[in-house]
């Protein structure tokens, strides 16, 4: 149980790093990030990705690009 | 021939069939709960119901207009239930909530006079609401109930989601229990429309 939650803990952390390292080369919509990272099998179903998104935005690490926009 | 319900999800509108409605329902109830410790849940559901528009207005096309179960099913299973996500998300807002006896005072605006203070504290205590208006109204009389309503309707939250009703009436938060009120709302919604 412990060793699951932990494996759990970790895999949350990585996650949002491999939303920044997505962003990083091109500023993109939500859907393909989510596309690349499920074709990389990072996550199974796309509603984790929404609240690391907006804590993310909220802590000012990403944000709505203007190009996009 | 089935009955259709209109819903806006996402700022579109979808004809969807009176099952789906229900099953649709259902899920986002679930995942308000999911998210209800988390900060800013509202912009993460209303992300995730951007999101589950996409995905029915791909489902549509001239010779489906109407999304139905199996469409709804789909999306859950591509967004992910409750559980799918608190797998990746670490110990989630339900394992605080679903403690026994999670028991809070709210105002209940779903059966008000006024400002729904009687209706929550009622709901509370687990009184008849008459009671608690003939106490109130007596001492309104005797001039200090005024004065009471007033700070009590201040300093009470509003139970406005499915999960802050059901504590106010101090049932723990499980997913039994929301199957049961969004039952309940359903049923009232059907009633409605067939009168």
């Amino acid at each position: 149980m412990d060793l699951e939650n932990n494996k759990a803990q970790m895999r949350k952390g990585i996650l949002e790093y491999c939303i920044l390292s997505v962003l990083s080369r091109n500023s993109c919509y939500a859907s393909d990030i989510i596309k690349e990272l499920k074709e990389a099998e990072v996550i199974v179903v796309e509603g984790t990705l929404y609240p690391l998104l907006t804590r993310q935005k909220n802590a000012g690490t990403t944000g709505p690009s203007p190009q996009i926009l | 021939m089935k009955i259709t319900v209109s819903i806006n999800l996402g700022g579109y509108s979808f004809n969807i069939d009176e099952d789906a409605y229900a099953e649709l329902k259902m899920y986002l109830k679930n995942l308000e709960l999911h998210f209800a410790r988390e900060e800013s849940s509202s912009e993460i559901l209303s992300d995730i119901e951007t999101r589950m528009a996409e995905l029915f207005r791909t489902k549509l096309t001239n010779y489906k207009q109407v999304i139905n179960i199996e469409d709804v099913r789909q999306a859950i299973s591509i967004l992910g239930t409750p559980e799918d996500i608190s797998d990746n998300n670490g110990p989630s807002a339900r394992d605080k909530f679903s403690s026994p006896g999670y028991h809070r005072l709210y105002r209940d605006s779903d059966h008000r006079v006024i400002g729904g203070v009687c209706a929550g504290m009622a709901a509370y205590w687990d009184l008849e609401i008459w009671v608690v208006r003939l106490i109130f109204f007596v001492l309104a009389m005797m001039g200090v109930g005024i004065l009471v309503y007033l700070i009590l309707y201040i300093v009470l939250p509003e139970a406005k989601t499915t999960a802050e009703k059901i504590e106010m009436r101090g049932n723990p938060v499980n997913i039994h229990n929301i199957k049961d009120s969004v039952k309940k709302e359903f049923d009232t919604v059907r009633k409605n429309m067939k009168l």
